[in-house]
């Protein structure tokens, strides 16, 4: 059996975080990078005995970077705080050999949105390349969507899947868009994007008829509709924040004109 | 004087609090902010010291903590005001020219500012509000978003607006919208409303059509475009989260 090291990032996650580290009990290390949470998060992570790193906030990429760095063994996995492990992929890697030639596994993962999985559509059961050895792994940079590259082979895991709570509530979930889509409209502005009409217009409208009709989720019924028009609506707010945020550096280029 | 008492109820407004303060010092004998407890910023520090008479409660949503600060208020007649608005000196002119003040409330229309932008259709303006009124003819109804204010007598619409800056920043908007929603859903399902599923769809189109179409927010520029889809919007969501309490109750599978 080969040793795993779990690496989880964390801020405020006193709901979730418990969930996340129990599903990998019995994994040979698991490691909570905390960044100045302000609830328990700290105190349960210390009770679960996993070990606590306490840090500063350089973003995510750097953040993961951090963690790989901090990693005991060889073969790393990471898992957000709002996700688990079911007990199939729990047990299918406490017994895991690595074959040779692979470097990274794609995980299956399952999200659910408002308490139950969808079938169709982005969010259906997804893969992620989430156990990797270290070595051959570089962590990409983006703000909001990091992800990890894989130098050598990879596969698909066979057993069992991540559950990912990703949205427990509406609520909840719009606050996490209204966060992503601040992120992204920077991230947009820094790349040079900048704003049109037809975008905030267009780029709505074209996401909730991709997700609902063609990729099918009217099929997942009312959650379906749901969230094809709270996409549709994040694709909104990132082009209206995009618009703000250049009409308050116009003002400001006219004061000091 | 018959004793003017100005009203301000607010949670972690330190940038506004200041400026609303100062537009009341020519109209209000007193100026009373009641800071909700919750609140982490300087907003009682900074009223303090501006002069205002501050109470930090608990808070026991908006119609109660308005009728306690009226209780509070020496003067007989109440201006109350958001911490987000402002009194112009036009509107304080106007008021004093009232007096003696014969109705029993005064009703101004309010210039309101979307994303720095003043919305002048999409149902916005004159979007009169009533809030100068003699206590003993005014009491705070218990609805827990906009809660209303319900007067005895006559009411008279003066003619200076008063001036509202709704939230510059989307994220802070957004963050108002996501909590509103949960309460007016909370507020549908006590009074007993039921989801139904044409209310996510046609009840977000005639938000829309109503506000941007027939209410002329076309004239109002892409704030009044971005206005009118987010409370196209704030209908869907509100919905959703109705149906969503009913879910958490048991009554989708």
């Amino acid at each position: 059996m080969s040793k795993i090291s779990v690496l989880i990032i964390a801020r405020n996650e006193e709901e979730n975080i418990a969930r996340a580290i129990n599903s990998v009990h019995g994994l040979d290390e698991v490691l909570v990078l905390d960044s100045g949470s302000s609830d328990d998060t700290p105190l349960i992570v210390n009770k679960s005995g996993a070990r606590l790193v306490s840090t500063d906030w350089p973003g995510y990429a750097g953040q993961r970077r951090r963690a790989l760095g901090l990693a005991q063994n060889d073969w790393c996995l990471f898992l957000d705080a709002d996700e688990e492990l079911d007990v199939n992929l729990r047990a299918s890697l406490l017994e895991y050999e690595p074959e040779t030639g692979v470097s990274g596994y794609y995980l299956k993962r399952n999200n659910l949105f408002l308490g139950r999985g969808l079938k169709h559509g982005r969010w259906a059961m997804d893969r992620q390349l989430r156990l990797f050895l270290k070595d051959e792994a570089s962590i990409t940079d983006c703000l909001v969507h990091e992800g990890v590259e894989i130098d050598g082979g990879t596969k698909n895991w066979p057993n069992g899947s991540i559950l990912h709570h990703t949205a427990p509530t509406l609520q909840k979930y719009l606050e996490k868009q209204n966060i992503y889509t601040t992120l992204e409209a920077g991230q947009k502005a820094a790349e040079g994007k900048s704003f049109s009409v037809i975008k905030l217009a267009a780029s709505p409208a074209n996401e909730f008829f991709k997700l609902y009709l063609w990729q099918g989720g009217f099929r997942d019924g009312l959650r379906g509709f749901a969230l094809a028009a709270l996409c549709s609506l994040y694709k909104f707010a990132v082009w209206a924040k995009i618009y703000l945020a250049q009409k308050n550096a116009g003002f400001q280029n006219e004061e000091g004109a | 004087m018959t004793g003017i008492s100005a009203l301000i109820i607010a949670k972690n407004e330190e940038a506004n609090i200041g400026p609303a303060i100062k537009s009341l010092k020519g109209l209000a004998d007193e100026i009373i902010v009641v800071v909700d407890s919750q609140s982490t910023d300087k907003t009682d520090e900074v009223a303090r010291n501006l002069g205002a008479r501050t109470f930090v409660r608990e808070w026991q949503g908006y119609g109660a903590s308005k009728a306690w600060a009226v209780k509070q208020a020496k003067g007989e007649w109440i201006l109350w005001i958001d911490a987000d608005e402002r009194v112009t000196p036009q509107l304080t002119k106007e008021v004093i020219s009232c007096q003696p003040f014969i109705a029993a409330a005064y009703s101004f229309p309010r210039k309101a500012y979307f994303l720095g932008r003043w919305i002048k259709h999409c149902g916005w303006y004159p979007g009169y509000v009533t809030r100068f009124f003699h206590k003993d003819r005014g009491s705070f109804n218990d609805k827990q978003v906009h809660e209303g204010l319900v007067v005895s007598g006559e009411i008279i619409r003066l003619n200076n607006p008063l001036l509202h800056y709704t939230d510059p920043n989307l994220e802070h908007y957004l963050t108002k919208f996501n909590h509103y929603t949960t309460l007016a859903a909370g507020q549908q399902r006590r009074s007993g409303k039921q989801f139904k599923t044409i209310d996510i769809i046609l009840g977000p189109l005639a938000a829309f059509v109503k506000m941007y179409l027939l209410k002329l927010g076309f004239l109002d520029g892409l704030e009044g475009f971005i206005l009118s889809v987010f409370s196209a919007h704030y209908v869907l969501v509100k919905n959703l989260k109705l149906w969503e309490l009913e879910s958490i109750e048991g009554k989708h599978q």
